[in-house]
């Protein structure tokens, strides 16, 4: 039965909420655009945007499953086979460090959006796609998520030798 | 009607004089107050380096010295809870325990999980047990003597200072909270980081390197920490008794500092950003790569 492999993925909001990303992840239409795409798993971290008790047993193939907030998001994001996040810092550094296909949406309706310049820097380098809720569907779609840059590992050693440089002279 | 304005004359006269005389003393004041800042803030503090590369070739086998206590940093950290500790401690996990000690992190008053990843990343890196940590408890003046024990133990220690405001806290009762808060924070950072240099002792360091080191990434509550390094100078700590003020930008400003960047970009000695463009807007901010 279960002989096809799996392919997840993991959408999540982050601390607070993002009604326009959840209700996107909620549409049927959503669910068929990543079952052509072979995924067969989808798991939402949706804060504390509403997320119909019904929605999880949709009508389409996709298996869904949905919770509000974990302690930590490292099983899941280790788990899937692509990442839909939030653009908050905490969680993109998060996903990339794992190395698994990175799409953020951007929050457009957040006060004095510096998110969106960060989203925008690294996909400029390559790293991730950034998109909005309304361009989700094609960043999923343009595939240019399975063709990312590796993120290069933390070096903990820069700051160190850097702060060595000002202080033991 | 004559009497009424002669009185009211005579009041404004009296007021005026009061005016004059507080300028009068005032101005002095304000005039000293205005240079110790003057010397107190970055561009005008005394250069250490300079000082430090002499004090080196003047006596170059001080450090080789198998006897010779190395010289330490008394690191003082800010955690400001979720985004920032994780930066924060992602920077202090590459500092050599040898050179940075006693690590003192400054954490919310009911911020256990910055306590938590804090005892996670120094026991994972420096295998060293906590000495001590001010539990909402307990009083600072009973644990003195614990932290004197940790100073030569090379250890961390944990302090947690109140909330400056709460989430949906009223905006009225805001200043009360915020002013507690500082009565807790600064005298903390002054008994922690200011400290005078042993008298007499030979390891001690060259009298105008800096001895500690406090280091901060936000939010907007530490710009409190970095005030009472200034004013601690201005009022006439020695410049090698205070510590070196480190802010390091988060990695999510690109184009724009944070607001506790914009905050403390004027007080601190050196200013970290992780995005290169950054540095042509604030020219005495340097990039020396993405550093989490």
């Amino acid at each position: 039965m279960d002989s096809a492999p799996h392919r997840r993925v993991l959408v999540t909001v982050g601390s607070t909420g993002f009604d326009q990303l959840v209700n996107t992840v909620l549409q049927h239409s959503f669910h068929a655009l990543l079952l052509s795409l072979g995924y067969t798993h989808l798991i939402v971290q949706h804060g504390s945007s509403n997320f119909p008790a019904e929605a999880l047993t949709g009508s389409s193939d996709l298996r869904i499953n949905a919770f509000s907030y974990k302690p930590s998001l490292l099983e899941d994001m280790q788990s899937v086979d692509l990442i839909i996040s939030h653009a908050g810092s905490g969680s993109i550094l998060e996903a990339l460090r794992l190395e698994k296909p990175l799409i953020v949406v951007i929050n457009e309706t957040l006060m004095n959006n510096h998110q969106q310049e960060l989203g925008d820097a690294l996909q400029e380098q390559g790293y991730l796609v950034s998109c909005t809720p309304t361009t989700l569907f094609d960043a999923i779609q343009s595939n240019k998520y399975r063709t990312l840059k590796r993120f290069p590992a933390a070096d903990p050693a820069i700051f160190a030798s850097y702060l060595d440089s000002k202080l033991f002279v | 009607m004559s009497i009424c304005c002669a009185e009211a004359w005579g009041l404004s006269r009296l007021l005026l004089g009061a005016v004059i005389t507080a300028v009068i003393l005032a101005l002095p004041l304000a005039l000293v107050a205005a240079l110790r800042l003057r010397t107190a803030l970055p561009p005008h503090r005394p250069s250490k380096r300079t000082t430090a590369e002499r004090k080196k070739n003047d006596d170059p086998a001080r450090d080789e010295s198998p006897s010779s206590e190395p010289c330490n940093i008394t690191t003082t950290v800010f955690l400001g809870s979720g985004g920032h500790t994780a930066e924060m401690l992602q920077l202090v996990s590459g500092l050599n325990r040898d050179k940075y000690w006693p690590r003192h992190y400054i954490v919310g008053w009911d911020d256990d999980a910055s306590v938590t990843k804090v005892h996670a990343l120094e026991q994972q890196r420096f295998k060293e047990q906590c000495l001590f940590e001010q539990s909402k408890e307990s009083t600072s003046t009973k644990n003195r003597p614990l932290i004197a024990a940790g100073l030569a133990r090379r250890g961390y220690t944990i302090h947690r200072v109140p909330r400056s405001r709460h989430v949906h806290q009223s905006f009225l009762t805001t200043p009360f909270t915020l002013l507690y808060s500082l009565s807790v924070a600064i005298p903390m950072v002054i008994r922690l980081s200011c400290k005078p240099l042993k008298q007499g002792s030979p390891h001690s360091r060259s009298s105008s390197t800096p001895s500690s080191t406090l280091l901060m990434n936000g939010p907007g509550t530490c710009l409190a920490l970095a005030l009472a390094v200034i004013l601690a100078r201005m009022v006439g700590v020695p410049d090698n008794e205070t510590p070196d003020l480190f802010f390091i930008e988060s990695f999510a400003r690109v184009k724009t500092l944070s607001l506790a960047g914009k905050l403390l970009y004027p007080l601190v000695d050196h200013f970290l950003v992780q995005w290169p463009a950054l540095t042509q807007q604030y020219p005495r901010a340097e990039y020396i790569g993405m550093l989490v």
